[in-house]
C-alpha cells in the first residue's frame, strides 16, 4: 500500500516532463533553446574564429565555406560573433525576466490579494514606471547605473516589471474569490500559503506565456541599449547590436542582418514554445 | 443544556457607494450539539453571510457569537485559529470550492498540514480515514477535481471540513449544484456523519424539501431579517409568518391533481441598502399595516416557535381568512 503510494508520487513530476515530451513543439523549442544554450556555454570550443580577430582584407563578406554566414564591416565572422553573443544575450535575456518577475510578480500577488490600499498605492507607483516609456526608462537607468551587461540586465529588468505586477495582480483578483481560497482560509492556512500554494499556481499561466515573451523583448531592448552604447561595450559581441549595426549595411549586405535577426527570431520563438507547452503540462485539466 | 452555539442580535452590514447594506441584521438563534439549523431564505437574503459571518470568515459589525459557552465574537489571531479547527464550512459549488491543481489527497491532507501537530503517518491514515467515511475509492487518491463528478466532488470538499473534526459545519448550500439523485446520497451522507460525529450543522439552503428533511429547527430569513423560527415539523405545519407561509405554498407536490393554494407575492424585492426601518416584507405583505413601519420583536408563540410580525402576534388571531391568495 504504502509503496504504491510512493510510486505514484515521483509520478508527478514525471508525468509534467512526459506531456512536455509528448508536446512535438515544445520539445522542438526546448531543443533548440538547449543547443544555443550549450554553444553559448560552449563557445570556445564551437566558433571557428575568435569573435573579436578583425580580417581588414575581407569586409562584409557574404557567406563562404570559410566564414558560413559571411563578416562584419571590421572582417569579424559574423557565425564565431553569434556564438559567443549568446553568452551576454541570453543571460541578459533571462536574467532580466528573472529579476522582473521576481520584484512584479510579490508585488502584484499582494496588490491583487489585498486588494484596497495596498492596492492602490502598488499600482499608481506601477503607473508612474509605466507612464515613462520602457526604453526611455531603461536608457536612464543605464545611463546613471553606467553601461555593462549587469547594468544593462538591470535597468531592463526594473523595466519590464511593471508589466508583470499588473498581469499577477489581474490574473491574481480572478482567482481570489474562489471558493477553495476561502476554504483554505477556514483551514486556518496563513495568507503566504494561501497565495504560493492555491492562488499563483492557479495564476501562473498568463505569467509564463509573458515570462517567454519578456525574454524576447529584453533581447530586442538590450540591442537598442548596446546600439546608443549604454548596453554592451564593443568589442564584446551581442545579437541585438551585431543587428543594429548590420542595418547600416542592410541594402548591400543582408547576411550581417539576417543571420542575427534570425538567431533572435529561433530563440524567442523555441522560448515561446516551450513556455506554450510548459503552461499546458503544468494544467492537470489538460488532457495526458 | 447549554447551547453548542448561541447567536445574538449579529448583524453585518457592508459599506457600499450606495450606503450601508444591511445583510445580516439581527438575528438570533441557538443550536444545540447534534442538531442541525436550517437556514432558509431567496437569493440574497443574507443566509450565506450569515454562515461566513459566525465562522469569522467575515467580521461582524455587531452582536455577540457564543461558541460552547464562550464569547468568540471577537478574538485574537491564536483564538481563532483554535476556533477554526472546530468550526468548518462546505461549499455550495463543487467546482470551484477544490483548488484544480490538488490532488484529492493534497487538498484533504491541506488542513492537516496546515494544523502543524500530525506527523506524515498521522496525516496518511486520517486521509485514509476521512475518504473511507466520505465514501471516496483508494483509486481517487491521486486525480484531480476535474476527474470527478460533482458528487464525488463535494465528497472531497466534505472530507476536507471534516479533517480536522470539527464539531460544527456550516453548510452553505451543499446540494444544491448537484443532480437530484446524487443530492439524496450527499443528504444521506451527511446525516451518517452528524451521527457518527456528533456534528451540529447549520444548514443553509432556499430548497424547502431539503430543509424539510434535514433540520431540526428552521429559521426563515427575509432580507437580512428573521421572520421565523420553529422546530421544523412545527414549521412546516403551523407557519404563521405572512412570509413563510407563501415560501411553503411554492413546494411542489408531487401529485398533478392535488389542489395547492399558491401564495403568488406581489411586487419588488426592496433595497438592502439603507433599508426602513420595520418589517422588511411590508411592502409585498397582503397584511401590512401601519405598525408593521416600526421595529419589531419577536415572539414566542408556542415553545420554540418565535415569529417577528406584529400583525400575527398581536391579533392572536391567524391572517387566513384574509389572506389574499391565488388558486393554481
Amino acid at each position: 500500500m504504502s509503496e504504491k503510494k510512493t510510486r505514484k508520487k515521483e509520478g508527478m513530476f514525471k508525468i509534467t516532463l512526459r506531456r512536455l515530451l509528448k508536446n512535438k513543439l515544445a520539445t522542438a523549442g526546448g531543443i533548440i533553446f538547449l543547443i544555443f544554450l550549450l554553444a553559448a556555454i560552449f563557445a570556445p570550443l564551437i566558433a571557428p574564429y575568435d569573435y573579436a580577430e578583425q580580417d581588414l582584407y575581407n569586409t562584409l563578406a557574404g557567406p563562404s565555406l570559410a566564414h558560413l554566414c559571411g563578416t562584419d564591416e571590421v572582417g569579424r565572422d559574423i557565425l564565431s560573433r553569434l556564438i559567443y553573443g549568446g553568452r551576454y544575450s541570453i543571460r541578459i535575456g533571462i536574467l532580466s525576466v528573472v529579476l522582473a518577475a521576481g520584484i512584479g510578480v510579490p508585488l502584484g500577488a499582494a496588490a491583487g490579494f489585498y486588494g484596497g490600499r495596498l492596492d492602490n498605492v502598488l499600482m499608481r507607483f506601477m503607473d508612474i514606471f509605466q507612464a515613462i516609456p520602457n526604453l526611455m526608462l531603461a536608457i536612464a537607468l543605464s545611463a546613471t547605473l553606467g553601461a555593462g551587461v549587469n547594468n544593462c540586465i538591470l535597468a531592463l529588468g526594473i523595466t519590464s516589471m511593471p508589466a508583470f505586477a499588473r498581469m499577477t495582480r489581474a490574473s491574481i483578483l480572478n482567482v481570489r474569490g474562489m471558493e477553495y481560497v476561502e476554504a483554505a482560509r477556514s483551514t486556518n492556512s496563513r495568507d503566504f500559503r494561501i497565495i504560493v500554494k492555491h492562488v499563483l499556481p492557479n495564476a501562473m499561466a498568463p505569467l509564463l506565456v509573458q515570462a517567454t515573451m519578456g525574454v524576447a523583448t529584453a533581447i530586442l531592448n538590450a540591442a537598442s541599449l548596446s546600439f546608443i552604447g549604454l548596453g554592451v561595450q564593443p568589442p564584446l559581441p551581442e545579437w541585438g547590436a551585431m543587428l543594429s549595426t548590420g542595418r547600416t549595411y542592410i541594402r548591400d549586405c543582408w547576411h550581417m542582418c539576417v543571420f542575427p535577426g534570425l538567431t533572435i527570431f529561433l530563440t524567442v520563438m523555441s522560448l515561446n514554445l516551450f513556455g506554450d507547452g510548459l503552461r499546458d503540462a503544468l494544467d492537470p485539466r489538460m488532457k495526458n | 443544556m447549554t447551547p453548542i452555539l448561541e447567536v445574538q442580535d449579529l448583524k453585518k452590514y457592508f459599506d457600499t457607494p450606495r450606503g450601508m447594506l444591511h445583510a445580516v441584521d439581527g438575528i438570533s438563534f441557538q443550536l444545540e450539539e447534534g442538531k442541525t439549523l436550517g437556514v432558509v431564505g431567496e437569493s440574497g437574503c443574507g443566509k450565506s453571510t450569515l454562515g461566513r459571518t459566525i465562522l469569522h470568515l467575515i467580521d461582524s459589525t455587531d452582536g455577540k457569537i457564543f461558541f460552547q459557552g464562550k464569547d468568540v465574537t471577537h478574538v485574537n489571531a491564536a483564538e481563532l485559529r483554535k476556533l477554526r479547527e472546530d468550526m468548518q464550512i462546505i461549499f455550495q459549488d463543487p467546482f470551484s470550492s477544490l483548488n484544480p491543481r490538488m490532488t484529492v489527497q493534497e487538498t484533504i491532507q491541506d488542513p492537516l498540514k496546515v494544523a502543524k501537530r500530525f506527523s506524515k503517518k498521522e496525516i496518511e491514515e486520517r486521509t485514509d480515514a476521512m475518504m473511507e467515511t466520505v465514501g471516496l475509492a483508494e483509486r481517487l487518491r491521486h486525480s484531480y477535481p476535474h476527474e470527478l463528478d460533482g458528487g464525488r466532488r463535494q465528497r472531497v470538499g466534505i472530507a476536507r471540513a471534516l479533517a480536522l473534526e470539527p464539531k460544527f459545519i456550516v453548510c452553505d448550500e451543499p446540494v444544491s449544484a448537484l443532480d437530484v439523485s446524487i443530492q439524496a446520497q450527499i443528504l444521506n451522507l451527511l446525516q451518517d456523519l452528524q451521527e457518527s460525529k456528533h456534528l451540529t450543522y447549520m444548514f443553509i439552503t432556499h430548497d424547502l424539501s431539503v430543509v424539510r428533511y434535514i433540520s431540526d429547527q428552521i429559521c426563515v430569513m427575509y432580507m437580512g431579517q428573521m421572520v421565523e423560527m420553529s422546530p421544523s415539523k412545527e414549521l412546516f405545519q403551523n407557519p404563521v409568518h405572512p412570509y413563510t407561509k407563501a415560501l411553503l405554498s411554492a413546494i411542489l407536490v408531487p401529485d398533478i391533481h392535488a389542489k395547492r393554494e399558491r401564495i403568488i407575492l406581489k411586487g419588488e424585492v426592496s433595497s438592502p441598502v439603507e433599508p426602513k426601518p420595520g418589517c422588511r416584507f411590508a411592502a409585498r405583505c397582503a397584511y401590512a399595516c401601519e405598525g408593521c413601519r416600526k421595529a419589531q420583536k419577536p415572539v414566542e408563540i408556542s415553545p420554540g416557535h418565535w415569529v417577528v410580525c406584529d400583525v400575527v402576534t398581536q391579533s392572536g388571531t391567524k391572517p387566513d381568512d384574509r389572506l389574499d391568495h391565488t388558486i393554481s
